[in-house]
């Protein structure tokens, strides 16, 4: 019983326990925490167009501006390997008031050791804000709000959202969105 | 030589073991094999009831996620009706033609409130969203398509699991030890 295997067998047995029970005390202690803090979205301007688009056909497409300020420094703990930051413009399509719809209009990678501050004076969308049909003109209440998926070392994948958001109405008329510019496809 | 191998390993005194049983003892070895074989199935079984999805744990498979998730990780999935898909949450989806399912971001969705929900997804690393991934045709996923949403993250493992699916010499040598481990194994 005190061959090279055995032998081999127990101190990998052995270190394997000990590498999974560290991992499940490094989840356990983050698994209940709060990672929420507060954001301010602030002067929010918009705009509507018709766009279009192949395979949707003809819809509404808007851009959305403003200033974006939050500091995500305090989300990294031990067990906070990356956290996945955007921006989500949410709408109800007016007329079906069960209906919810959500577009990711801008995200940032925030990878530890890098800064957590954003601070976003006139914020450029990354994605096109297009509903799949004509909900955005005259829509009055469109709502942004920044939300994060915190990515641990191991562990449970949080979504948080930020506390504070901000609507805004968007006009009732179209006006160009890129003016001197060719719109691509979607 | 060899011999002297065998015995520093402990591999002669291990046929011994084998060779001094009777044809019950055989047959319980037999049997308890097969039980071992039979408890990771049921508790893979058991997490696909606890969690509703049909793959509770995958493997990501490439890099269309990093710098979150590399390949060779493991991610544990839900996929509860009460909770619905929300953009933001990381799906797996399956796309009709394809056979290994993706892991990537929901990017916008719409839901009509009348049960029709449809959503874009994107992957972190990526450029551009995945339509181009998606059927010929096809603009939006339906909850339909999706496996599971990842909610849990452990680092590394799965990669046992790709080295064994791209050399699949090194899976039969490790299914072959193990059961011979077992097999001629008696708990004293």
């Amino acid at each position: 019983m005190h061959n090279i295997l055995a032998r081999l067998n127990a101190i990998l047995a052995f270190s394997f326990t000990v590498l999974a029970g560290l991992t499940f005390l490094c989840f356990l202690t983050t698994v209940a925490k709060d990672y929420s803090v507060d954001v301010r979205v602030r002067d929010l301007t918009g705009r509507v167009n018709v766009a279009y688009v192949n395979g949707l056909g003809e819809v509404e497409e808007s851009i959305i501006t403003g200033d974006l300020e939050v500091d995500l420094t305090p989300l990294f703990d031990w067990n906070a390997k990356e956290l996945f930051v955007y921006l989500i413009a949410e709408y109800v399509t007016p007329n079906s008031p069960n209906s919810h719809n959500q577009i990711v209009l801008w995200d940032r990678i925030i990878k530890r050791g890098e800064s957590a501050k954003i601070n976003q004076k006139k914020f450029a969308q990354e994605y096109r804000l297009l509903d799949d049909r004509k909900a955005l003109k005259t829509n009055p209440n469109v709502t942004l709000f920044l939300q994060w998926n915190v990515i641990p070392n191991a562990g449970a994948l949080t979504t948080a959202r930020g506390r504070g958001s901000q609507s805004i109405a968007m006009p009732d008329t179209y006006s160009p969105l890129r003016p001197n510019k060719q719109r691509g496809a979607g | 030589m060899a011999s002297m191998v065998l015995k520093l390993l402990g591999m002669d005194s291990m046929l011994d073991d084998f060779k001094r049983m009777n044809k019950r003892q055989v047959y319980y070895q037999v049997l308890n094999f097969g039980m071992i074989i039979s408890t990771a199935l049921m508790i893979w079984k058991g997490l696909m009831v606890v969690t509703n999805s049909e793959s509770p744990i995958v493997v990501v498979l490439s890099g269309s996620m990093e710098p979150a998730f590399f390949r060779g990780d493991l991610l544990f999935l839900t996929n509860h009706e009460a909770e619905p898909i929300k953009v933001g949450d990381i799906v797996v989806f399956k796309i009709e033609g394809r056979d290994i399912p993706i892991v990537h971001r929901v990017l916008q969705l719409h839901d009509d409130g009348d049960g029709n929900v449809k959503f874009l997804t994107k992957g972190d690393n990526n450029w551009i969203d995945d339509r181009g991934l998606y059927a010929p045709g096809q603009m939006w996923l339906q909850p339909k398509d999706v496996v599971g949403r990842a909610k849990g993250y452990v680092p590394y493992i799965g990669m046992v699991t790709i080295i064994m699916n791209d050399y699949p010499k090194v899976k039969y040598a490790v299914l072959v030890a193990l059961a011979g481990f077992v097999l001629l194994h008696r708990e004293s």
